[in-house]
């Protein structure tokens, strides 16, 4: 029986200005269970950063939750805690890792001491020597050769995959059963990324935990997800298992990202047009204005509905008129 | 002769207060023809957007020479070098960052010949510009906004229609669709491969990602710390990739088809540093699964392969047998 | 060329929209300024009246009378005019001589350093004292007070565009405007100037708010504009004897109007920084 850790159900997130509002998030559902890793994949603008912190409650002002629950692991709803409850969650049951390395790093403290703050925060300084120790562990399990020079270091003395290593480890000190990694590997290396997806992977994949991961690479989908969730201005247009999805694609959307790839002697999919405006609230579908198969019902916006066992999507095409989108 | 042939071009920094030297570019030479796209592929460190700013003369190599249309660049004085810019042009990576924020589009894409054409009326230079917004896919009422009122893939497109405006030649490429979002990027690259057929133009393609270069590429050159290990026609070098580095490059490329999964070479350690002290030898040499003495004592060139193929590995013939495998083979990852 | 009186046009409309409060202010200068130069005002400011003697202010005096007699009300607007106009011409002479020093400096960096140096060392000294000695020196001439301000904000104009146009340099599209070809003097007149020009009027407004200060010293002094000639620093000067006995209309009502006016300028900095910041994304 796999455990479910995370369910997410009509995630809505606004930023209020003073001229307008943007809708960033205009209804998310997905869930997470043990012993997968989720990918959230969309192009900028989608808004599936701003979802996950939501989720975590680590938005910053304009944005604000405006709806939905997010269900951890029996837990209770995040978006509903109080504050201090969430932060104790924030950590030791959920690892954040976020995608710039350095903005989670303080540059005045050790690295050794911002291990240990981690675990002052959570009440689990035990002695300094144990607070070494579990973290000089937690460094060799992500991979850092050395461990002992990091941890005495300082974050500007690491290139960008060992500090993204570091982050990892800072994420998974405390064992988290469900970690959420926000574009880890962009910006690094395609070697580097190799050996940190790996990386996340393992530790999954071993020890029944949950990996959401937000990301834009369809590669990383491709490889390292059991399933993905498809989102197009703020909302989940599609999502199912990694095999179902990419190679049936039943969201236009999907198709036309999927048809974008370059791939040698395959002609690439012409995507006309541009996102809509977010600050507007859509009444139809979203996707209406550049889809090539656009109809009289698309007029409002499709809700997200089961077309096959765990592949769901949102698109008035599966109503009976049967999907074959490419 | 080539359009652009460049030789023994080196370019070394010297860091502050003494301590090493980064060897950015080293020894490099490769050249290419008229209507030819030559991709230049290499990961961080690897010497690439230095070797397109030599290219370009934004630097000064402190060896060799760079021949554009036969004449040697690095001998140029600044007037002689402006004039070659109209012929030898670039799109940078950043799309935002290379515009002015508070010119108009119209003004950003028109002055190139109001730099390079002196003579040319301005009803005739705004002719010019709104038959390139046209060429680039613009509408022309972008010619009176500013480049923060567009969107990513529309400020590649104005950075794209600047550099073709005075009819170039060549155009260097610093990686112009990784900032872009995938569904854009696909538009972009078709508009310069459509933009080279109309033109003629050569294109020099800078970039990381190898999947992005095989569509629009025809000869591949791949790069690393500073020099160059493999040339040849994309097609044979991506599939049989002769030197272990771009073997271990296309290797870790991410397939987008669930199903397949590439087989693994890897390299040893981190990817190394420009300042790390080298003597003689390939400077793969540290990472290398394949290494043996030779490597490290002899001076490593680039040796033909096959008729347009180059390797620059002693040991290129034997690359295939060695090193595959579904997981890691002999090689110790961190 | 009409889109871009057009597009200036609802530029400032936009920066009216966006800071009522520093747009008033702005508005304000203005209206004190053309009153001071032109309108009538209800006493002559220089005359005294000794026959009044000092009173406060009624319907006949709005800011009362000093000790001569004379008009608070008028002489306080009669100086506005002096006092603005002296000030603007020092951060006009300023500005005129460095900015192009700074543009200078950025340009050719490696001599220039010297030459910053040397300003560095010049604003370490007590720029007031200097400007007191020379105004003094000069036999209280009213230039020399335009220079004396020029002197003062010099270095801060030269610094302030050398930091910025050296930042410039380093971005990306300077880079492709020298990719283009684009000869240094355009560059210096398309790329550079219209990205500086912000900072320029913020740093010219806090330029007017200290220029209105020194003024205001040197002639508290008695350096620079001095009786019978209204100016407010005097004003206070005179009237800050008769505050121990109560009577404050002298002193205050001058006081104020330097308090409003640097207020002014110091707003409208903020507000030119922040459209300028806000209009370029």
């Amino acid at each position: 029986m796999t455990e479910i850790l995370l369910t997410v159900e009509e995630l809505a997130v606004e930023f209020v200005g003073h001229k307008s509002t943007v809708h960033a998030v205009n209804g998310v559902n997905l869930s997470v269970n043990a012993g997968e890793i989720v990918g959230i994949v969309g192009e900028s603008g989608c808004g599936k950063s701003t979802a996950v912190k939501g989720i975590l409650g680590l938005l910053q002002p304009p944005g604000k939750v405006t709806g939905g629950v997010a269900e951890f692991a029996g837990r209770g709803d995040l978006l509903a805690m109080k504050h201090k409850n969430l932060r104790k969650i924030r950590g030791a049951n959920i690892g954040y890792v976020a995608q710039n390395p350095f903005g989670s790093m303080n540059p005045i403290f050790s690295i050794e001491q911002q291990f240990r703050n981690i675990l002052r925060a959570h009440d689990e300084l035990s002695s300094k020597k144990v607070a070494r120790e579990r973290s000089l562990e937690m460094l060799t399990n992500v991979g850092i050769a050395g461990p002992a020079r990091v941890l005495d270091g300082y974050a500007h003395q690491l290139s960008g995959g060992m500090a993204q290593r570091v982050v990892i480890a800072m994420a998974m000190l405390l064992e988290p059963e469900l970690i959420i990694a926000d574009e880890p590997t962009t910006g690094l290396d395609v070697t580097v990324q190799r050996q940190i997806l790996d990386l996340l992977r393992d530790k999954v994949v071993d020890s029944q935990r949950g990996i959401l991961l937000v990301t834009h690479d369809l590669g990383v989908i491709a490889q390292y997800c059991h399933r993905v969730v498809v989102m197009y201005a703020g909302k989940v247009v599609e999502s199912g298992s990694v095999d179902t999805v990419f190679s049936d694609p039943a969201h236009p959307y999907t198709a036309a990202l999927l048809g974008a790839i370059p791939r040698p002697g395959h002609e690439l999919t012409r995507l006309r047009g541009s996102v809509p405006d977010l600050r507007v609230v859509p009444v139809e579908c979203a996707f209406r204005q550049r889809c090539a198969h656009a109809f009289d019902a698309c007029s409002v916006s499709p809700h997200l509905r089961e077309i096959q066992p765990r592949h769901l999507m949102a698109c008035h095409l599966s109503e009976g008129v049967g999907h074959g989108a490419s | 002769m080539a359009l652009l042939e460049i030789e023994g071009v080196t370019k070394h920094f010297h860091a502050r207060g003494g301590k090493g030297v980064v060897r950015a570019v080293n020894q490099v030479s490769f050249s290419i023809d008229e209507g030819e796209t030559v991709a230049l592929i290499g990961e961080s460190g690897s010497g690439k957007s230095t070797l397109g700013r030599l290219v370009l003369r934004l630097l000064d190599p402190d060896q060799g020479s760079v021949w554009f249309e036969g004449t040697d660049l690095t001998k140029l004085n600044v007037k002689e070098m402006r004039e070659v810019r109209a012929r030898l042009q670039v799109v940078f990576q950043e799309p935002y960052e290379s515009l002015n924020p508070r010119m108009s589009i119209g003004d950003i894409i028109g002055e190139p010949l109001i730099v390079h054409n002196r003579t040319m009326k301005s009803n005739e230079r705004e002719q010019r510009v709104r038959e390139t917004l046209e060429r680039v896919g613009l509408p022309q009422d972008a010619a009176l906004r500013l480049p923060g009122q567009l969107s990513g893939g529309q400020q590649q497109r104005v950075g794209i229609a600047r550099a073709i405006i005075t009819n170039p030649k060549l155009i260097v490429l610093d990686e112009p669709t990784s900032s872009l979002d995938l569904s854009v990027r696909a538009q972009i690259l078709m508009l310069l491969a459509d933009l080279q057929r109309e033109l003629g133009l050569a294109y020099l393609f800078i970039s990381h990602d190898i999947s992005t270069v095989e569509y629009v590429s025809q000869r591949i050159a791949v790069m690393y710390l500073g020099e160059i290990l493999e040339t040849g026609p994309v097609s044979e070098v991506i599939q049989d990739p002769r030197h272990p580095y771009t073997r271990a490059l296309l290797s870790s490329r991410l397939s987008t088809d669930p199903k397949e999964s590439l087989p693994r070479l890897r390299l040893i350690g981190d990817i190394g540093s420009p300042t790390d002290a080298r003597g003689i030898g390939c400077v793969l040499a540290p990472r290398c699964p394949m290494v043996i003495d030779e490597c490290r004592s002899q001076t490593i060139d680039l040796q033909p392969f096959g008729p347009d193929h180059k390797v620059a590995c002693i040991r290129a013939a034997e690359t295939s047998d060695v090193l595959l495998s579904g997981t890691s083979t002999g090689a110790i990852t961190n | 060329m009409a889109n871009k009186a057009r597009r200036k046009s609802s530029q400032l409309r936009e920066f009216v929209q966006m800071h009522k409060v520093a747009s008033a202010g702005a508005f304000f200068i203005v209206v004190l300024i053309l009153v001071s130069l032109f309108a009538p005002l209800p006493y002559d400011p220089e005359m005294p009246n000794p026959g009044v003697g000092i009173s406060s202010p009624s319907a006949s005096h709005w800011f009362g009378t000093d000790i001569t007699g004379g008009d608070v009300f008028s002489r306080t607007i009669a100086a506005a005019w002096i006092d603005l106009s002296l000030a603007l011409a020092g951060t006009l002479l300023s500005l005129l001589i460095g900015v192009p020093l700074g543009l200078a400096t950025s340009v050719k960096k490696r001599w220039s350093d010297n030459l910053v140096r040397g300003m560095d060392a010049f604003q370490a000294f007590p720029l007031l004292i200097l400007a007191l000695v020379l105004v003094s020196l000069s036999g209280n001439k009213l230039y020399m007070v335009v220079v004396a301000i020029a002197l003062i904000n010099i270095p801060r104009y030269m610094r302030l565009i050398r930091s910025e146009v050296l930042s410039l340099r380093e971005s990306r599209f300077m880079e492709a405007s020298h990719a283009v070809g684009v000869p240094l003097p355009r560059n210096l007149r398309k790329h550079v100037l219209p990205n500086v020009m912000g900072i320029i009027t913020a740093q010219t407004t806090l330029t007017m708010a200290n220029a209105i200060v020194v003024i205001a010293t040197l002639s508290f002094l008695g350096i620079g504009v001095v009786p019978p000639t209204p100016s407010w620093g005097s004003m206070i000067r005179s009237g800050s004897s008769n505050m121990i006995s109560g009577e404050w209309w002298v002193a205050i009502f001058p006081g104020l109007f330097i308090l409003l006016c640097v207020w002014i300028f110091n707003q409208l900095s903020d507000a030119i920084s922040d459209f300028n910041t806000r209009t370029t994304r």
